[in-house]
């Protein structure tokens, strides 16, 4: 099993790499430095504050959002060409496909994390920079596994991309849902209220908590704790599991 | 084989078409933008928890945006006075909300002391000191630059001495960290020697000097020939 997930995921990545992705990567990454140089150009003081803050918003979510496009249009893809139907014809299994395929998107988030980082290094210490791409390469873990899920799952590219972006956005804006609809319910004794706060809280559990992930704060000069990296890498591990799981149970049912 | 077949393969109606919805789109917008430019009001802003989440929980990330939006609103008047057309109670807030999400950056204070005191209105330039006198209260040894630029702002464009000693003699009492230079700690002998204070400048002047708040010693020799000036002065009134 093992060698045949090898196989997969190193074709997977292949595949990618052949689909522009150097060149998309690079165009990424100058379109984020630009708008970081140019919102720098437009501070009157404290330019390297507004750089590292539109280059690490823009490399953070353009890389979960590329990586989000780039999964499900090859899964669709894929599953349009019915190439996973050769695939699962011979003697490799459902799961050692899946799994097979998610390593290859972890590779590739890889490659985002560390392209990110490099370019971070030009705005800031290195040391920093490097602890900033590992919480970033998490959070393109988590982002992988989504985007795989639900690629599996709706299998409709548009729907898909939908249900991932959102996924992303409530992901990382989560706690302050949280915290407004829990300053809305202690104003007024509404049941409607109440019952957002509640219900927040509850999809509160259900997500991985990505606004923590990787603080632009970190690169401004705020403390990074050694936990921190450790309790992202168990979120990552678990949630990461738990979206392979739910997928697991999905394509193992799938008549094919 | 191209993929592609020449330009000249299209009909020119197409590319008449194509020329005329171009032409359309820039004018519409050239038009939008001039309408846009015609007035100057901003609105008050939302709670620090919107913000953030409009920046995806990136605090930072909104703070920066909010500072280039809010740079770009005086830039958004076609009046000769760009600044007095700005609502300085919302600019206030403003950099209030940019404070509290980027709190170790000292921008706000620097737009508040540097750009929004250039207007021509007294009274707008007036508030704005006193938000940075205020904020400077909070944190007197990271905001004191901010302050000399407002006592000499109220020194020089209010021709308000009083104001001007008021945030000068701030400094001197306030700052307690040994970055704040001595220069600084001194302006307000020089203020009170305009006005003719000239005991009560001596006495100031005394005081920087016996704290040993000046290191170097040709500018000691130079304030201790200030402070038998200022005696002299004193004498001779």
């Amino acid at each position: 099993m093992k060698q045949y997930t090898t196989v997969i995921a190193s074709y997977t990545f292949i595949e990618s790499l052949r689909n522009k992705l150097i060149a998309t990567i690079a165009i990424f990454i100058l379109i984020s430095a630009g708008a970081a140089i140019f919102a720098g150009s437009m501070a009157i003081i404290e330019a390297d504050i507004f750089q590292i803050s539109v280059l690490a918003f823009f490399l953070r979510t353009g890389a979960a959002i590329l990586l989000s496009l780039m999964i499900i249009t090859s899964i669709n893809r894929e599953f349009n060409d019915k190439n996973h139907e050769m695939i699962l014809s011979t003697s490799i299994t459902r799961t050692s496909f899946f799994i097979g395929k998610l390593g290859g998107y972890i590779m590739l988030a890889l490659l985002f994390s560390c392209c990110a980082s490099i370019t971070m290094f030009i705005f800031n210490p290195v040391a920093t920079s490097m602890l900033w791409g590992l919480a970033l390469f998490c959070e393109t873990v988590i982002i992988a596994s989504t985007a795989l899920l639900f690629a599996v799952i709706i299998n409709n590219s548009t729907l898909s991309i939908f249900a991932a972006i959102c996924f992303y956005m409530l992901s990382r804006s989560i706690s302050t849902i949280v915290e407004i609809a829990a300053h809305s319910a202690e104003k007024s004794d509404s049941l409607f209220n109440m019952f957002t706060g509640y219900f927040m809280k509850f999809i509160y559990l259900l997500l991985p908590n990505l606004d923590s992930f990787c603080q632009t704060e970190w690169l401004l000069g705020g403390n990074v704790e050694k936990q921190d990296i450790g309790s992202f890498a168990i979120q990552t591990v678990i949630y990461s599991a738990l979206l392979l799981t739910v997928a697991l149970f999905d394509f193992n049912r799938k008549n094919i | 084989m191209a993929q592609q077949r020449s330009i000249k393969a299209v009909s020119k109606k197409v590319l008449a078409a194509l020329t005329i919805a171009i032409a359309l789109q820039i004018s519409f917008s050239l038009f939008s933008l001039n309408r846009k430019n015609n007035h100057a009001d901003i609105p008050p802003p939302p709670s620090d928890k919107i913000l953030t989440l409009s920046a995806l929980g990136d605090k930072n990330f909104a703070a920066t945006a909010i500072m280039l939006w809010l740079q770009s609103a005086d830039n958004n008047t076609s009046k000769r006075d760009a600044y007095s057309a700005l609502d300085y109670d919302v600019v206030q807030k403003w950099l209030n909300s940019y404070q509290r999400l980027s709190y170790k950056s000292s921008y706000a204070i620097l737009m508040a002391s540097q750009i929004y005191s250039m207007t021509r209105d007294d009274s707008k330039k007036r508030s704005m000191l006193e938000y940075v006198y205020k904020n400077f209260l909070k944190h007197p040894n990271r905001y004191w630059k901010w302050m000399i630029q407002s006592a000499i702002i109220a020194q020089h464009r209010l021709n308000d001495m009083q104001l001007a000693l008021k945030y000068a003699e701030a400094v001197r009492k306030k700052t307690t960290s040994k970055t704040v230079p001595a220069w600084a700690k001194q302006h307000e002998v020089f203020i009170r020697e305009d006005l003719g204070e000239y005991e009560v400048a001596a006495g100031v002047l005394k005081l920087l000097i016996d704290d040993n708040i000046v290191r170097d010693e040709k500018e000691r020799i130079f304030l201790l020939e200030k402070l038998s000036d200022l005696q002299q002065e004193n004498v001779e009134k």
